[in-house]
């Protein structure tokens, strides 16, 4: 049974549509991450699960227990939600100590002193923050202050963790660190949390399922996998990840069992055939629109000479022109131009070595091409 | 389904107060409302009393019939002319004094090297605490042309015939507020000139100006909207002083505004509530034309009083000749406003005749006779009482229109902001008239003429616009999130009030308090319109000992008086230093 349902929410600021209608379901124990670039509602649908901001419109459910319904007229109160936060800014009270802040939601439940000592001394083991239970809130590092955000959010047990940002406040090294440590501590504590960021790379790492956003909407909905080898649309493809599009020549020919593709290149056209599962129209696709071929850097070798068409083994090859070379350290980045104006960029070894202006062969698996419209 | 108990672990609440807590939450707008209504009772509700009242024949509690007489002096233009003239020359030359006053010390202070500068910081708005009326008997005391100190010393020592200084008519009457109104001046713009960004003054040093073109290109400039609002609200609160005018006014033959009013109503048999309603009428409608036209023309500002917060601007190192003229000004403004009439106050407390202070004749007996006087007891009781009640009172509304302006969307956060700056633009005496006016018109139960409730609601409308300015700006300073925090974790609204916000606020709090306090502390028009024998404030009782010559007990009642306010300004000052240390 899923722990948090989303249906239909909607949430506007005067003229602004924060969230423009959202479907989610969120299963027991997983962490999701709500991904997507700044200003796309994240924040406002974690607020709103969290009920420190009103829908317009939808139903939002934590277990069986509906939290808000326009409807049939539901709202319960934030305080009753029985959820843990960890707010963007940590939110950690300068007034209190550190272990008064962490028993703070004990306290709001009238859990006895033996009991809450006990439990406040263990989150903090679990935090890694033994010892400091007597410091003033104040006196912590960055770092620290976001394990006593956390260990607040789960020292009461909650049924679903919510986290805003968590680490964008770090710097890079301590943001990796911890990273690990909040998605180990998540899966020994088996709760459900839901994460708010807009760090790809954050999202990949942590998540058992992502929720790509993107203005107000969801794209997509899937595993980090997925979402980095079967974006859904294009916002998604160019969104995680590095991505080559190419525009192609127009043309394309789409059923229901895929698309012919014509590809106009230095040396002629390549047509390119696609499976149906790689091609994919846009919500906002008009038929007018020119279509592109994605692939992923990575996915793409360069080979000699100026071959051209599907090998046996099905990789694609299409035939490019060298135009520069960026030296990156553990690897070298080419620039190969496909025809006048349309270029791929190509990451390689260090050792392979391709002459500006040089004709090459680019190989690309099947597999790997996509189509968006 | 996870594991942990669904309904054990929420924070409990029981079913009824559920129910009705789930009803008002669903509809919370019911708080803003009935809060508005308050507002609106305490504010809105005497000034259109007022403005009814000012077309009608009767006096407070009889309404009588409708008629235009009152307006007819003022409208014939043959009395108003002079005193609005008088108006006008008043405030515009205290407000060109203090200003320029308050200006020099503010940026002195906030961004260069001057000496002294914490000390500076600390006592240059005294003089707002002191009141008016206290500190204006005592310079009387020492410039009144016949037998003021000065001039019997200058008589008996030099022989000098004439006074050598006459403070009667508009030397002293500019000369005393000037120096009040530059500590309110100051407590206005020092925040500003702290919190301007110093690198703008650095780049035009660095462009190769000097430091004072810098000043008159680059600070003033940048000072202006603020400069100029708080000169609007200066010069609306110019219309409003009261005690200047009565003390050095009247016997000079200078009337403004304020004291004309009075002067219908006190000195003239039978009172003319009639006029005196009317000329306020007019009155309001001049400062509120004022304001509302800075409004329009430069979107309203709010100022905030300093909070004491650490700014680091880098300082105008300023030649040795300067700092130290700066300093010397600081030092000659604080001996007028303060330590001189401190001290003849202080000395005149410890002798039985005033003006004959002979070593021989140094007694106590001022001193006990007060304590067995009713008048001054009674005076001293009402006054502490009446100021805590309303202080505290206009700390919880004010804090609730700041929370409701800072935290929520709702329409009604704008409204009741601009209701609580509104009784700025009401002079005491106005204010005090239309009170009386409202609260003598209702029927029994409603009907406050004479108690000290309706003392208590003057002290807290006077006070509301510093207060909830005041309340508002520390809320503004504390995030959100520490609250919704809270919330989500299992804490009510009422709860998240008492554990999180208030803490924080506690600052904020204290200086709205002490503001009010003060406020209310320092005023006699308020009670000197509305009290009836038992409700009397010391600042009427100081009035009638001045009117009556009873100069040692005054000066006895004086100096309790002004300990009982550095008292709590430095109540307020150590645990505001206590903090800050931390
Ligand atoms: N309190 C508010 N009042 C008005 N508009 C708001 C408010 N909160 C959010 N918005 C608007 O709603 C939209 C979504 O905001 P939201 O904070 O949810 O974005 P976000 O995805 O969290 O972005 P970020 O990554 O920058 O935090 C934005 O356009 C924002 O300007
Ligand atoms: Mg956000």
């Amino acid at each position: 049974m899923p722990d948090v349902g989303i249906s239909g929410v909607v949430k506007r600021f005067g003229s602004v549509t924060a969230v423009a209608g959202i479907d989610l379901a969120v299963r027991d124990g997983e962490m999701v991450t709500l991904l997507g670039p700044s200003g796309c509602g994240k924040t406002t649908t974690l607020r709103m699960i969290a009920g420190l901001e009103e829908p317009d419109a939808g139903a939002i459910r934590i277990g069986d227990m509906p939290v808000y319904d326009t409807a049939r007229r539901i709202d319960v109160p934030s305080e009753r939600r029985n959820l843990g936060m960890v707010f963007q800014s940590y939110a950690i009270w300068p007034h209190m100590t550190v272990y008064e802040n962490v028993a703070y939601p004990l306290r709001m439940r009238r859990v006895g002193r033996a009991e809450s000592e006990r439990r406040v001394t263990t989150v903090l083991q679990q935090v890694d923050l033994d010892g400091l239970g007597g410091s003033p809130a104040t006196n912590l590092s960055g770092g620290q202050q976001q394990r006593v955000a956390l260990a607040r959010a789960l020292v009461f047990e909650p049924r679903v963790l919510l986290l805003d940002e968590p680490l964008s406040n770090l710097d890079a090294k301590l943001r990796e660190h911890m990273r690990f440590e909040l998605r180990i501590m998540q899966q020994r504590l088996g709760v459900t949390a839901l994460y708010v960021t807009h760090d790809q790379e954050e999202a990949l790492t942590l998540s058992d399922h992502i929720v790509v956003m993107n203005q107000g909407r969801i794209e997509q909905i899937g595993t980090p996998d997925e979402i980095y080898e079967q974006p859904a649309t294009r916002f998604v493809a160019e969104f995680i990840g590095k991505a080559n599009f190419i525009e192609t020549a127009g043309g394309a020919q789409v059923d229901g069992t895929g698309a012919t593709v014509p590809l106009a290149t230095y040396d002629g056209t390549v047509t390119v055939t696609l499976d149906a599962g790689a091609v994919h129209t846009g919500r906002e696709s008009d038929p007018g629109a020119a279509a592109h071929l994605f692939i992923r850097p990575e996915k793409i070798r360069i080979g000699p000479g100026a071959a051209s068409g599907l090998r046996d083994d099905g990789v694609e090859i299409i035939p490019g022109r060298v135009i520069g070379r960026a030296y990156l350290g553990d690897h070298n980045e080419y620039l190969v131009g496909i025809r006048d104006g349309v270029d791929v960029r190509v990451p390689t070894a260090v050792e392979e070595n391709w002459q500006p202006s040089a004709e090459v062969a680019l190989h690309v698996a099947r597999k790997d091409i996509a189509l968006y419209q | 389904m996870s594991e942990v108990g669904a309904t054990a672990a929420e924070p409990p609440v029981d079913r009824a107060s559920r129910r009705l807590g789930d009803y008002l939450r669903a509809h919370r707008s019911i708080y803003y409302y009935a809060l508005a209504a308050v507002v609106v009772v305490l504010v809105l509700y005497p000034v259109g009393v007022l403005f009814t009242a000012s077309v009608f024949s009767g006096q407070p509690g009889r309404l009588g019939h409708f008629t235009l007489e009152g307006y007819r002096p003022w409208l014939a233009a043959y009395d108003l002319v002079p005193i609005f003239i008088n108006s006008v020359i008043y405030a515009s030359a205290r407000l060109a004094l203090s200003l320029t006053l308050a200006l020099l010390f503010a940026w002195a202070v906030a961004r260069t090297n001057v000496p002294f500068r914490r000390t500076m910081m600390l006592l240059i708005p005294v003089p707002f605490f002191t009141p008016d009326l206290l500190t204006g008997i005592s310079w009387l005391m020492l410039g009144n042309p016949q037998n003021g100190l000065i001039n019997q010393f200058a008589r008996d020592w030099f022989g000098i015939q004439g006074p050598v200084i006459d403070l009667y008519g508009w030397t002293g009457l500019i000369f005393h507020s000037t120096l009040s109104t530059t500590a309110l001046m100051f407590l206005m713009l020092a925040e500003f000139f702290y919190s301007m960004d110093s690198s703008f003054e650095e780049a035009s040093v660095t462009l190769g100006a000097s430091k004072y073109r810098t000043i008159f290109t680059i600070t003033l400039p940048m000072m202006s909207p603020a400069i100029l609002a708080t000169s609007v609200l200066i010069f609306a609160s110019g219309l409003d002083s009261f005690e200047n005018p009565l003390l050095f006014g009247n016997p000079g033959g200078v009337y403004v505004f304020a004291n004309e009013i009075y002067r219908m109503l006190h000195y003239r048999h039978p009172p003319q509530y009639n006029g005196a309603t009317a000329l306020s009428v007019i009155l309001i409608l001049i400062m509120f034309s004022l304001v509302w036209l800075q409004w329009k023309k430069l979107g309203e500002r709010r100022f905030t009083v300093i909070s004491g917060k650490g700014y680091r601007p880098t300082r105008i190192a300023l030649p040795g000749w300067v700092r130290w003229s700066i300093f010397g000004v600081f030092v000659v403004y604080f001996m007028l406003a303060i330590v001189i009439p401190l001290v003849q106050i202080l000395a005149s407390s410890f002798f039985p005749i005033f003006g004959i202070y002979n070593l021989e004749h140094l007694t106590l007996d001022n001193w006990r006779n007060v304590f067995k006087d009713q008048r001054a007891m009674n005076g001293l009781k009402n006054t502490v009482l009446f100021s805590t009640a309303a202080a505290a009172a206009t700390v919880v509304i004010g804090g609730l229109i700041g929370y409701i302006r800072v935290r929520t969307r709702h329409w009604l956060g704008r409204q009741l902001e601009l209701l609580a700056w509104l009784p700025w633009t009401l002079p005491g005496i106005v204010l005090g008239l239309a009170l009386l006016w409202a609260w003598a018109l209702p029927p029994a139960p409603f009907n406050l003429y004479g108690t000290a409730t309706v003392i208590i609601i003057g002290f807290i409308v006077k006070g509301l616009p510093l207060g909830t300015a005041t309340m508002q700006a520390a809320v503004h300073q504390v995030s959100g999130e520490l609250e919704e925090s809270s919330r989500v974790h299992g804490g009510r609204w009422l709860t998240t009030a008492r554990l999180i916000l208030i803490p924080l606020i506690r600052r904020g709090v204290l200086a709205s308090f002490v503001i009010v306090f003060a406020l209310a502390a320092r005023d006699l028009t308020i009670p000197l319109l509305l009290y009836r024998g038992g409700t009397e404030t010391i600042t009427v009782a100081l009035l009638y000992y001045f009117e009556e010559g009873m100069m040692s007990t005054l000066s006895v009642v004086a100096v309790i008086q002004l300990a009982l306010v550095f008292a709590l300004l430095a109540i307020e000052r150590l645990t505001r230093g206590k903090e800050e240390e931390d």
